[in-house]
């Protein structure tokens, strides 16, 4: 079993660190510069917007890693039967996908599914927290 | 616009600021710790404001926390907390800086952001849902806090524990009825604090009502204090209201308290015991309420053991409260600071705008929009030009000139040495229709741009007159003596054997070190020497000039 279950209370700690890992990594920054659009973009800043945070979601110097790049670096598959892991593989195989010289209909989906991503590794990251808590309580009693 | 560092180990952070806020200076990213202290170190460590990530994914050599002992587990740990570690080692040069750490809620990092929740200049930056308008709001709120502590109207507090310290004891002792002491040099703005600080904050409704001591003709000091009925003495024509009757429910400001005769002491002694003033020639008791702030230069202590100043006076005018003000030779970590903050006030004065409206029009450009503006960049310049913007350029040189010149006259030389330069550095500019010299560096071909010569300044710093303030245990006085019939060539001679007869003293008999301050190069060291030689200065006799 691949999810929080079937984790040894010695493997919680990395776990942890791993989810919080992604949820900086790709959470934080798949949609920051959208983020930082006035509210009403044009289509061209938001295409620039997305590019960076889809294509450039992590740089450090010239080192530069995609979302999709970065996911498949960090997917914490000792935890893919836990919801959250399909959905951002679903969510970023359609973001890879996206033609980003699309029209603004196409982005603005695209802006969406990159919300969700962050969304995703959010909830992952907060569940196993409050679930280590729980079994933590639970082994104290 | 305030200089702002970011340490992060992502560069995209930096990025979206410089576009978001685009008015301020971006430092950085510093991706790691000894980035940051290189940076900071190479402002002079004048920033306004920090940025910094908690999540460092760098190298292990590069993170606080860690050495060769430390598990996977442990770095990874410092990993995530890095910001913390940096934040930790920040605090130990820089209690007062302000720092905004970015960090999601909940991340599991709870107990080490407690540690820093009390600090007064932490700020947590939830930034997983930061967008822009809630960053600029953020980093704004808390730079206008800064500038609320940095300055009170025309002063300058600065950065500085020190300083800030004093502000904090003056805002305390302003209220309430008790007297307060302002001591300090000359021109560290003791009259200002007290009519922009104490004054305000004693807040009490009646007027601010100052008088020097030292421009009030000694025979005429208790009635300009107390008043004076007609014929009360010759002159006295009319009846008169004293300087404590005109700032009753006020404060009443009177500095050179050392000035005072031992009569008027007395009388002063009598109206803070009694709360009341009898005009002089009069037998009416007017009561008054006065908030009293005193100022001097001397050590009224010493002054009571020399008996020049009545000891009971002394204890009245509360010596608990007395607040000393530092000479400006002892802030010069801050006179890049100070620089910008006087330029500040001084591109608001009609004079300096005229000039500036009149160099644009002299080079070509056309007032269409309004009129110019100036602003001030301090060892580099703002990216680009822009239409109606005088940039005035403090090159490395001349701030360190500035730095390095003990200010006798403390604030008020300060100020009037770059009011003196921004003007003369703006009509030479109008006279030659272009910026003035030769512009060498990023300024070249920039008529934008105008640089304050390092050999201005150095001019503005020496005076006809000059001499040295006498500071303490090992000081001495020169003096040039101009008689009528001096040529100028000799009285030109007689400045220069002065000014490196100064210079050999401060830098300690170092030729290599005047080299650096005269030439920027210390590779001058022998032509240095050599003029030395030729004004005919002797080394053996200054030796013992030397600290």
């Amino acid at each position: 079993m691949q999810s929080f279950a079937g984790l040894a209370t010695e493997q919680w700690p990395d776990a942890l660190e791993a989810l919080a890992d992604i949820r900086h990594d790709l959470g934080k920054y798949i949609g920051f510069e959208v983020r930082f659009l006035g509210p009403d973009p044009s289509v061209e800043e938001l295409r620039m917007a997305l590019k960076s945070d889809l294509l450039g979601t992590r740089k450090r110097g010239t080192e530069v890693e995609s979302a999709w790049g970065l996911w498949a670096r960090l997917r914490p598959d000792f935890l893919r039967d836990e919801p959250e892991v399909g959905e951002i593989d679903t969510l970023l195989e359609a973001l890879e996908k996206t033609d980003l010289e699309s029209g603004m209909e196409e982005l603005q989906t695209a802006a969406v599914l990159a919300t969700q991503v962050a969304h995703a590794t959010r909830r992952l990251h907060k569940r196993a927290v409050v679930w280590v808590e729980q079994q933590s309580n639970c082994t104290t009693e | 616009m305030a200089e702002i560092l970011v340490i992060d180990d992502q560069t995209r952070t930096t990025e979206l600021c410089r576009r978001v806020m685009p008015e301020h200076t971006w430092h950085g990213p510093a991706q790691c710790w000894e980035e940051a202290r290189e940076i900071m170190r190479s402002q002079g460590q004048d920033v306004d404001l920090v940025l910094l990530d908690i999540h460092f994914d760098i190298p292990d050599n590069l993170l606080l926390g860690v050495d060769e002992k430390s598990s996977e587990s442990e770095v990874r740990q410092a990993r995530r907390r890095q910001g913390f570690e940096i934040l930790a080692a920040l605090r130990r040069s820089q209690p007062d800086l302000p720092v905004m750490l970015m960090t999601a809620r909940d991340l599991g990092l709870e107990k080490a952001a407690d540690r820093h929740r009390a600090e007064e200049y932490t700020y947590f930056l939830q930034d997983e849902d930061l967008d822009a308008a809630s960053l600029r709001s953020q980093v704004e709120g808390i730079l206008r806090a800064r500038r609320g502590t940095e300055r009170d109207g025309p002063i300058y507090w600065g950065r500085s524990m020190g300083m800030r310290r004093i502000r904090q004891r003056l805002i305390t002792v302003a209220r309430g009825r008790l007297p307060v002491i302002l001591g300090g040099p000359t021109g560290t703005g003791k009259s200002l604090i007290a009519r922009h600080l104490v004054h305000p904050r004693s807040r009490r409704k009646g007027k601010f009502v100052a008088v020097d001591l030292a421009t009030v003709p000694p025979h005429l000091i208790a009635a300009h204090l107390f008043g004076s009925v007609r014929g009360a003495y010759t002159g006295s024509v009319a009846d008169r209201r004293g300087a404590f009757e005109e700032a009753n429910g006020g404060t009443l400001f009177l500095d050179e308290i050392g000035n005072l005769d031992e009569s008027v002491q007395k009388m002063l002694l009598t109206v803070l015991q009694e709360g009341a003033v009898v005009r002089l020639g009069d037998t009416k008791e007017r009561n008054v309420d006065v908030k009293l702030v005193v100022a001097t230069n001397e050590n009224l202590e010493e002054m009571v053991r020399k008996k020049r100043f009545r000891a009971d006076l002394y204890m009245r005018l509360n010596p608990a409260a007395t607040v000393v003000l530092p000479p400006l030779r002892e802030r010069r970590m801050e006179i890049e600071a100070l620089v910008r903050f006087a330029l500040e006030r001084l591109s608001g004065e009609q004079v300096v705008q005229e000039l500036v409206n009149e160099y644009l029009v002299s080079v070509g450009e056309s007032l269409d929009a309004g009129a110019g503006r100036l602003t001030i960049a301090t060892r580099k310049l703002l990216a680009d030009s822009k239409p109606g913007v005088v940039q005035l350029l403090f090159p490395d040189r001349t701030l360190r000139l500035l730095r390095q010149h003990r200010w006798p006259g403390n604030l008020r030389e300060f100020m009037m040495t770059v009011e003196n330069a921004v003007t003369l550095t703006l009509a030479e500019a109008i006279g030659a229709g272009q910026p003035p010299g030769s512009q060498k560096g990023p300024s070249a071909g920039r008529i934008d741009v105008l640089q304050v010569r390092p050999k201005l300044v150095r001019d503005l710093l020496l005076s006809v007159r000059l001499e040295e303030e006498i500071d303490g245990d090992a000081g001495w006085t020169t003096e040039l003596r101009v008689r009528a019939n001096d040529s100028l060539n000799k009285v030109a001679v007689d400045v220069e054997r002065q000014y490196f007869t100064q210079l050999y003293v401060q830098h300690n008999g170092d030729f290599e070190a005047m080299s650096k301050a005269l030439l920027g190069d210390g590779e001058g060291a022998r032509k240095v020497q050599l003029r030395f030689n030729q004004l005919g200065l002797k080394v053996r006799e200054l030796k013992g000039r030397i600290r």
